[in-house]
Order: C-alpha cells, then sequence, then structure tokens
C-alpha cells in the first residue's frame, strides 16, 4: 500500500474554545445564595444545597457528628419514615441524598422537569423536618462501627490515617475518621442540636443546573426557602499544623505482606491560593496521570509496581502533597530512591517545553469533558462558589493553565515539595520495610494495625533469639469484606521448622516449608479451591507467647492479601 | 355494561395524565449514510462543547465465535488494542488519556464495540487510528498470549473466584438448546487455549471489514471536515469478496418446563433461577415488558422486593430482568435465598407473583412509577456525547435502525395497564420455562 497518510498520525488541530455562560446569581434576605445555571437541552435537573461546614466543625471530642447528621437526613422526617421516603423519590424516578465531606456538607437531588416542584419539597422535608428516629440512629451506629473495623484490614486506609495525623496533627484535619467511642456516644439530641446550629441558610448556597425558567423557579424558591431563619455563623479557631524539620519514617507493621503501601507527603496549599493553576500543572508534570514522570519511571521504567502517583488536596484551610505508590515488598528502598530522584528533580531542573505543553493539553482538555454533564458542571460550580473563587474562575480556567510558565513550574515544585523534610509513611512488614528505608529517615516510629506505637529496637534484628513455641492448635480470624471468617491452624513443631495442616471455608489444606525466626513464622499453604490448587504464603509475628498476627497471602493474580489475627487454644 | 366500562376508562386514563404527564425530548437529527465499500456512518453534531466522541461497532458478538473457540470475539476485542502497522501497543490510551480523554470497548452476545472521547481537536487522530485497527491489525505471538493470559485471569475472576458467577452462566447455557446464545461472552478456558495467531489473523479477515461495521460521531465538529476524514481514512479500506457468515439457528419456541440443578462450590445461600424465551429486541411488545419489568423489581418499593424480601423474608434479592438480543432474547426471575429458606419456597414465591400480575392489573401509580424510573434513566444517558452515541450504537444493532434512539421514549411512555397485562399473558406459561436451582456442592460432606 503507499498510502502514505497512513504511517503517521495526523498532527491535533489548535484547541477550541469552550464557552461556559455566567450563571444567574441572587441572595434571599435569609442570606441564602441561589444561583441558576439554565440549560434546556434534556428536561432534567439537578439540585444541590450546599454547606460551608463539614467534619472539621464537629467537636473535637464527637468526630463524625456532621457525618451522621448527613447520613440521617433522608432517615426518617415528620411525614416519612426512611422507607416511605425512599418509595416517594422511587415514584418520581429521582434522587436525593445527603452526605459531609471535611469542610462541606451537601444534600443532592436530580430529576425530570416534570417534577421539580415534588423533589424541591422532598428536598425541603428532609432539611427543615428531619426527626432523627432512635432506631435509624442505632443502624446507624452498628453500620458505622462495622466500617471501622473493616478499614482497619485495608492497606491504603491505615496509610491515610498516619499520613493525616502526621501531616495535620492536632488539626482537625489529622483525623480521618472517629473512634468506635465516639460513635456509639452520638445521641438523638446532640444530632438535633447540630443540625439546628449549623443547616442555616446565611452559611448555604443552593446551585440549580438544568432546565428550568430562571424567574418562575426563583418565585418557588423564595416560595419555598423563605421562611427559613437565620442562624449564627461561628468562627472556628484551629490549630496549625505542626512545622516539619526533618525527614521522618512512619512503619505500619503488617507482617508478611507482600507489598509496601509507600506516602511520602508534606504539607501543600489551601483550595484558595493563587499558586493553585501552577501547581496543577506541575503535578501533572510529577505524577498525575499514566505518562507523568513518576509513573515512567517507577511502573514502565523499573516495574517495581503497577501505578505511582502524585496528588495536592487543597482544602478550604490548607491542603497536603502527597506521591504514593504499592510495591513489591523487596523493592521498597529502591522505590525510595526513584522517588527522592523525582522530587528532586523537579525542584532542581527545568522542565522541557514539551512536557510543559503535555501537561496543559491534558488540564485544557479535561476540563470541558468534566464539565458535560449536570452533575459534573454542578460540581465546578459547587466548588467555586463554596471555596469563594473569583466569578469568572470557570470561564478563564484553561486560559490561567495555558499561562503557566516553565519557571513557575520550578517556583512552585520549591514551594511546596520538601524531600529533605518529608514524612515518609509506609503500610507493610516492618521489618523488612526497616531494612530498607531506614537510611531515607532521620527518626523512626512503628504502628501496628490499631494505631498502637511499637518497640522499634525490637524490630532491628531477630538473630539469636530462641524460636517461639507455637505446637498446637490456633483459631484464627481472617477480615474478607467486612466480615470475619474463622480459620483453623493446626502446627507440629521441630525445632525451627514447623508443618501442618490449614482449614477453612475457603477449602482445607496442607502447611508446608514452615520456619520460625524469633517471633517470626513463615510457611507455605496448599489448598485445593474448587479443583485448583492454590499456594497460600504465610507470615505471621508470635505476641506474648499464644496471640498471633499476620497476613495470609494467595498466589493468584488480583486477589487481595488477608490480614488475620487469633490465638492458640 | 358498555357504558360503565367506558366511563371506567376515561376514569383510569384521567387517573394515569394526572400522575404521568408525557415528557419529550429533542430528537436527535443525525446524519446517515453509507461509504461505497458499506460501512455505515452516523454523525451526529453537535457544539455546546469542545469533545467529541468516536465510536465503531462491529456486527459481530459472542454469538459468532468461531467453532471450538467459545470466548474468541472476547478474546480478539483485547487484541484489537495491541499494534497495528503504524501503531504501537495501548497507543489508544495515549492518544486519548494523555490529551484528557478515554477510550474502552466492549463484547455481548450481538456486537463488539471500540470508544474514544476527546477533546475536539483530537478528531482526526482518533478517525486514522480506528480506521488503523480495521484495516492495519498485527499480531505477534508474546501480545496473542499475554493478552489471552489476561482474559483467563478475567474468567478466574468472575466466574470461578464469583460463588454465583456459574449461576450467571448457567442461566444463558440452560435456557437455549439450539441458538448460540447459549455459549457465554467468556467462554471456557479449555478453548481459549486452543485458540492460535491465525485464528486472530482470520476472524479479522471474516468480521472487522466496513461492510460489517457503524462509525458514530457525536459531538464537536466542522460536518464537511469530518466527511472528508472519513472518506480518507475509511472510505479506501477495500471491501472483502466474501460474505459475511451470519448466525442462522433460530430457537425454538418451548414446549414444555426444563428443570436443572446446579452445584458448585463455596455457595453461601441458594440461588433460583426462572427463564422464558423474550421477543427479539425490535419487537413491539417489548416497551411493556419493560415496564413490567420495572413494576416487578425496580427498586426497593418494587413487587419481588417488598413480597419476598420485606414480607415473606424468603429472599435476600429477588428481581426480574428482560435481557433483549438482536434475536430471542431472555426474561428472567432470579432469588438468592435468606438463611434457612428452600429453593422451592422462592420459586412458588416467584410465581405467585407471576400470576398475580397475569390475573389482575397493575395500579396506575405502579405504572406510573415504572415509567419515571424508566424515562429519568434514559433522558440521563442523553446527557453526554458517548451516551448518546451509545443509543444509536445500540439501536443499529439490536432495533436495525438507528432513528429507534427517537421513538423509544415514546413507546414506553404510551404503554397501558392493559398492554402489560396483556404481554404477561402472551409471553410466560407453566410450559415455557427454565427452572434453576444453584447450590452448594457439599462433595467434601462438611
Amino acid at each position: 500500500m503507499t498510502e502514505q497518510f497512513r504511517k503517521t498520525p495526523p498532527a491535533s488541530l489548535a484547541p477550541i474554545p469552550f464557552h461556559i455562560p455566567q450563571p444567574f446569581e441572587t441572595e434571599l434576605e435569609n442570606g441564602l445564595k441561589i444561583i441558576i445555571f439554565e440549560n434546556k437541552r434534556l428536561p432534567i435537573i439537578n439540585l444541590r444545597l450546599a454547606f460551608r461546614f463539614g467534619e472539621i466543625n464537629s467537636p473535637k471530642e464527637w468526630r463524625g457528628l456532621a457525618s451522621a447528621v448527613s447520613s440521617l437526613l433522608t432517615q426518617g422526617t415528620e411525614n416519612y419514615s426512611s422507607k416511605e421516603l425512599a418509595e416517594e423519590v422511587e415514584k418520581l424516578g429521582a434522587s436525593l441524598h445527603a452526605s459531609s465531606s471535611s469542610d462541606n456538607s451537601t444534600i443532592s437531588a436530580s430529576a425530570l422537569t416534570l417534577y421539580r416542584s415534588e423533589i424541591l419539597r422532598l428536598m425541603t422535608e428532609i432539611l427543615f423536618k428531619p426527626t432523627f428516629p432512635e432506631n435509624e440512629l442505632n443502624l446507624y451506629k452498628q453500620n458505622t462501627i462495622k466500617g471501622l473495623e473493616f478499614q482497619r484490614s485495608q492497606a491504603d486506609f491505615l496509610a491515610d490515617e498516619q499520613t493525616a495525623r502526621i501531616i495535620f496533627g492536632s488539626h482537625p484535619y489529622g483525623t480521618v475518621s472517629p473512634t468506635k467511642e465516639q460513635v456509639e456516644g452520638l445521641s438523638r439530641e446532640m444530632l438535633i442540636d447540630f443540625h439546628r446550629q449549623k443547616m442555616i441558610p446565611n452559611n448555604a448556597l443552593l446551585i440549580v443546573v438544568g432546565d428550568v425558567d430562571k424567574d418562575e423557579f426563583l418565585a418557588e424558591l423564595n416560595q419555598v426557602f423563605g421562611e427559613w431563619k437565620r442562624g449564627n455563623v461561628e468562627k472556628s479557631e484551629f490549630p496549625t499544623p505542626p512545622i516539619r524539620t526533618q525527614k521522618t519514617l512512619t512503619i505500619v507493621d503488617r507482617v508478611g505482606s507482600a507489598q509496601s503501601n509507600i506516602v511520602l507527603s508534606n504539607l501543600g496549599m489551601e483550595r484558595t491560593n493563587p499558586d493553585y493553576f501552577p501547581v496543577l500543572v506541575m503535578n501533572q508534570i510529577l505524577g498525575a496521570g499514566a505518562s507523568s514522570r513518576l509513573f515512567m519511571n517507577i511502573r514502565e521504567e523499573k516495574g517495581y509496581t503497577y501505578g505511582a502517583y502524585s496528588s495536592f488536596d487543597s482544602r478550604r484551610l490548607t491542603g497536603s502533597f502527597e506521591a504514593t505508590a504499592e510495591v513489591r515488598t523487596a523493592v521498597t528502598g529502591d522505590s525510595l530512591k526513584e522517588f527522592f530522584y523525582e522530587l528532586n528533580r523537579i525542584r532542581d531542573e527545568k522542565v522541557g517545553e514539551n512536557e510543559l505543553q503535555d501537561a496543559k493539553n491534558f488540564l485544557t482538555g479535561v476540563f470541558p469533558i468534566r464539565a458535560e454533564t449536570q452533575e459534573g458542571l454542578t460540581n465546578l460550580i459547587v466548588a467555586q462558589k463554596l471555596y469563594q473563587l473569583p466569578d469568572d474562575y470557570l470561564q478563564t480556567y484553561r486560559d490561567k493553565i495555558n499561562a503557566v510558565t516553565i519557571e513557575e513550574v520550578q517556583r512552585v515544585a520549591n514551594t511546596y515539595i520538601h524531600p529533605d523534610k518529608i514524612a515518609i509513611i509506609i503500610v507493610g512488614d516492618a521489618e523488612e520495610i526497616l531494612k530498607q528505608a531506614k537510611t531515607y529517615a532521620d527518626s523512626i516510629e512503628i504502628f501496628d494495625t490499631d494505631g498502637k506505637p511499637l518497640d522499634v529496637t525490637k524490630y532491628e534484628s531477630q538473630e539469636g533469639q530462641l524460636p517461639a513455641n507455637i505446637n498446637g492448635k490456633w483459631e484464627v480470624f481472617i477480615e474478607l469484606q467486612g466480615q470475619q471468617m474463622p480459620v483453623t491452624f493446626e502446627l507440629n513443631q521441630a525445632d525451627s521448622a514447623f508443618t501442618g495442616n490449614f482449614e477453612s471455608l475457603l477449602g482445607i489444606g496442607k502447611i508446608t516449608e514452615g520456619t520460625i525466626n524469633g517471633s517470626k513464622i513463615k510457611g507455605k499453604i496448599l489448598v485445593d479451591f474448587q479443583g485448583q490448587e492454590v499456594e497460600i504464603s504465610l507470615n505471621g509475628n508470635v505476641e506474648n507467647e499464644n496471640s498471633i498476627k499476620g497476613i495470609l497471602a494467595p498466589q493468584m493474580e488480583g486477589l487481595p492479601d488477608l490480614p488475620f489475627s487469633g490465638n492458640k487454644q | 355494561m358498555q357504558k360503565i366500562s367506558a366511563i371506567l376508562f376515561i376514569f383510569v386514563v384521567l387517573l394515569v395524565s394526572q400522575t404521568f404527564a408525557q415528557v419529550k425530548v429533542a430528537p436527535i437529527n443525525f446524519k446517515e449514510r453509507k461509504l461505497a465499500n458499506g460501512m455505515r456512518i452516523v454523525t451526529y453534531q453537535d457544539n455546546s462543547s469542545p469533545s467529541v466522541t468516536i465510536q465503531v461497532w462491529y456486527d459481530v458478538g459472542s454469538k459468532n465465535d468461531p467453532l471450538k473457540r467459545n470466548g474468541f470475539a472476547h478474546l480478539f476485542e483485547h487484541i484489537m488494542f495491541k499494534s497495528t502497522k503504524n501503531m504501537k501497543s495501548e497507543q489508544f490510551d495515549r492518544m486519548t488519556e494523555d490529551v484528557g480523554g478515554w477510550n474502552n470497548a466492549s463484547t455481548s452476545d450481538d456486537v463488539t464495540n471500540y470508544y474514544e472521547v476527546v477533546p475536539s481537536n483530537h478528531l482526526e487522530r482518533l478517525i486514522w487510528a480506528e480506521a488503523e485497527r480495521m484495516s492495519n491489525l498485527t499480531v505477534d505471538e508474546a501480545n496473542f498470549k499475554s493478552e489471552r493470559a489476561v482474559v483467563q485471569e478475567e474468567f478466574r475472576q468472575s466466574v470461578l473466584a464469583n460463588p454465583y458467577g456459574q449461576f450467571y452462566e448457567s442461566i444463558q447455557k440452560e435456557s437455549f438448546n439450539v441458538h448460540p446464545y447459549k455459549r457465554t461472552t467468556i467462554g471456557t478456558l479449555e478453548d481459549l487455549d486452543s485458540a492460535t495467531v491465525p485464528d486472530v489473523q482470520n476472524f479479522h479477515k471474516t468480521y472487522y471489514r466496513p461492510d460489517n461495521a457503524s462509525l458514530i460521531v457525536v459531538g464537536d465538529f466542522d460536518q464537511k471536515q469530518l466527511d472528508s476524514w472519513i472518506d480518507k481514512y475509511f472510505g479506501k479500506i477495500t471491501k472483502p469478496n466474501s460474505t459475511i457468515p451470519r448466525v442462522t439457528e433460530v430457537e425454538p419456541e418451548r414446549t414444555k418446563e426444563k428443570r436443572v440443578t446446579v452445584k458448585a462450590p463455596n455457595v453461601p445461600l441458594p440461588a433460583v433461577a426462572i427463564t422464558y424465551l423474550a421477543p427479539p429486541a425490535k419487537d413491539k411488545d417489548i416497551p411493556a415488558l419493560q415496564v413490567a419489568s420495572a413494576i416487578l423489581s425496580g427498586g426497593e418499593s418494587s413487587r419481588l422486593y417488598k413480597e419476598l424480601v420485606r414480607n415473606q423474608q424468603i429472599a435476600q434479592d429477588a428481581s426480574f430482568g428482560v435481557d433483549t438480543k438482536t434475536d430471542k432474547g431472555l426474561m428472567y426471575f432470579t432469588a438468592t435465598l435468606a438463611s434457612g429458606k428452600t429453593p422451592e419456597m422462592a420459586e412458588k414465591s416467584l410465581l405467585a407473583e407471576l400470576k398475580k400480575i397475569q390475573n389482575a392489573p397493575v395500579t396506575a401509580s405502579e405504572l406510573a412509577k415504572a415509567k419515571n424510573g424508566i424515562v429519568a434513566g434514559k433522558v440521563r444517558s442523553l446527557e453526554t456525547n458517548d451516551g448518546k452515541a451509545f443509543q444509536i450504537g445500540s439501536a443499529i444493532i439490536l432495533v436495525g435502525d438507528p432513528n429507534a434512539v427517537n421513538t423509544e421514549l415514546g413507546e414506553i411512555q404510551a404503554v397501558t395497564i392493559a398492554d402489560v397485562q396483556r404481554v404477561m399473558k402472551k409471553y410466560f406459561n407453566d410450559n415455557n420455562r427454565v427452572v434453576i436451582y444453584y447450590v452448594n456442592d457439599d462433595k467434601e460432606g462438611k
């Protein structure tokens, strides 16, 4: 074939402008801001009532209160039980949800335009007349506590928990979830009070996107929200996050984990910071995508992991920078070396012209695609208004990205990324990690999966220690999708070696090649799983003679590590 | 008598129209043409946002898997992301994800589709790339083997590792006698193992040709410019002289009940399925069957949930679905039992619900709720360029006419209470069902 035009892809054209019209804005006498974005392409509307309060405004001793209030808004009102309310929404083919994040709380609804008045009525029903029924509160507590227990088996939660604590300290951003006791202690009265104090019009805005006639709908909104009484917006004072002075290493020990979840983090910036756009571009080059530097280096070149990324989480008061990867335990140290190489490189060297242009192409290209649905556009407007960004924020978004220079990229890399004072957080096998990672940090701490600090010196070499006595029958439990699955080990020990039997719902099997090194045990389990033999590696740590904690790692792609713990019978 | 029923009729009409006013959507005024090589082109220009979707729908699916190659159409879909004469492996990801877009593909019984969403200044590049993989696919042994391993892993995850994987397989396998729909899209490990690189080349030659494909472009473009790109990159691909093999088997109507018990390991709670043949997707009874499906199993206020899950507490979940296909498809009830309940109990309750909807008209508010749910879902699916293109592609493959995308909403809204009762009587009886009990295989004897 002599078709030359098939040899190389044609060039892209110049980017095409994107016009987002300015929405209509007004404010009711009670202070409720209303933003209406008429869009008559389809007969549907999206409503979002957003409040400038979130989990950080929960009292320190009652973390989780804001989320509890939001979750229970839809679980019972003066006129409907939770089931009846769900049925009312279903009847319309509509949706209605409420939730809280750390900074904000929202009630979201969407419906066919035909049912705009009905969905508005249901929205105000949960806003003005929630009853927070005792039985629903109890159910919420049960489910939340189950969730708290489950998340301790997830490596990424453990990494997030430590990262937040280290970066934000006693600032409320430093706590990612309430304790079991705090959830248990929530009372109906606390929810009612918090709802009354916080869900007030003068700290809220309502965003309407879709097929409405502005004037007509505004009149309806006036009627529905006009009587809503103002409240006091309390100014909250928060402790400042700690100032970092050195490189620290924090390990969460999961004995025998095949993977290390690595996070490198330092304080970032608040959402309204004027450096937001240069940082967006810089981070795109560094690690936001699958063609960014971290991914190209740590995954494509070195093959240590499926993915390596960086991100800035910029919130109302401050924020954080994170670079992350899940890598095989054996290459934990090698991965850190590459992370530091890339974090230093983006500070020390100017980025290339092409890299800069690629980053801009991505960021300006993805923006209109995100704004394509009513929901997507609502998300953008909500963020703009909640964080009080400039009025032309959406209209000038792409221009601001295109204006970022190579010099600015280097400047913000130096302002917001600090390899010499960075916090390294790794969830995985502490003994292995310590060997490989300790040279990267000035100080080291180790925690267990419950967040309890452990003695670092215990993790230095275990050579010379007598092997633990593990002979006998052990009853342990695996955390599996929020359920506890019982498993039995029958172990026969001979000095520092052992064999045994394995019994579980997954099947029964033989334990072979077991070794004991001090308190650490290692072995191989062969299980018959639906006619296939599956190998599971067993790793554990014997604590005070008769309790054990560890990980079962099925050697089958796609299956997760299964943490277990239990006791000798 | 006649007078009374007329009054009753008017009363019902009024009641229905009160709770359900008509929702109208502006028609998608797409342009349709055919290239000289037989390729169907459907384009719809919408310049409201500078993004565009490019989709190629091939009229081939797992029903066309070659003999002893069950799972091949799907495996082939994976191969289409590998190299071509002028493209590197995975270059589609770079051409889409790196500029803010995305891409994917899927295989079902009737169709294989490939799609991209990109900022509209990249449109020509993707037209080039899709034409490239239609005409210049190259495949080497290493790529083939690695992709086959990926698909086999997908099989292990979705069928073997999932305790209900074999349940859903059995619904399809046991429900068809003659039609190749009796084979599943994911296929079997043995058949995938015996597939070879020459199979790939042969499959590409047989089905991946312009006269077996539809190109759908929706979004921001200039019509003249787009047409010239299509002519340049696709128009010059030659149409082979061979004829395209088609499925000719016709699934016969069922004449007596069939009962099957399927055993699988590690089934936590037994499940039951009762299946019936559905009319082809283009049949005029489909909208009424879809409304019936929503009344029986749309959400927690539906009949099956209220009765089997909440009131009788026989099942953890219960549903009724209509799986429409180009030829006769399937309609089936399923229930996963509650702890301590037997499959017999669930079967009895499901059939009782069937009798109920056959013997008495549904209420006006049930009808309105069902329609609202379906209509709202369909309208939402039209919000994005790719959503519109998907609706057009499905209409081409399932109904044989892209314009079905503009009539579906009206057809759903026109369904009456009488229609629902009529279709539930027409397609369901005691002699045309397949009943499947899915239970734990406790060969270990606990």
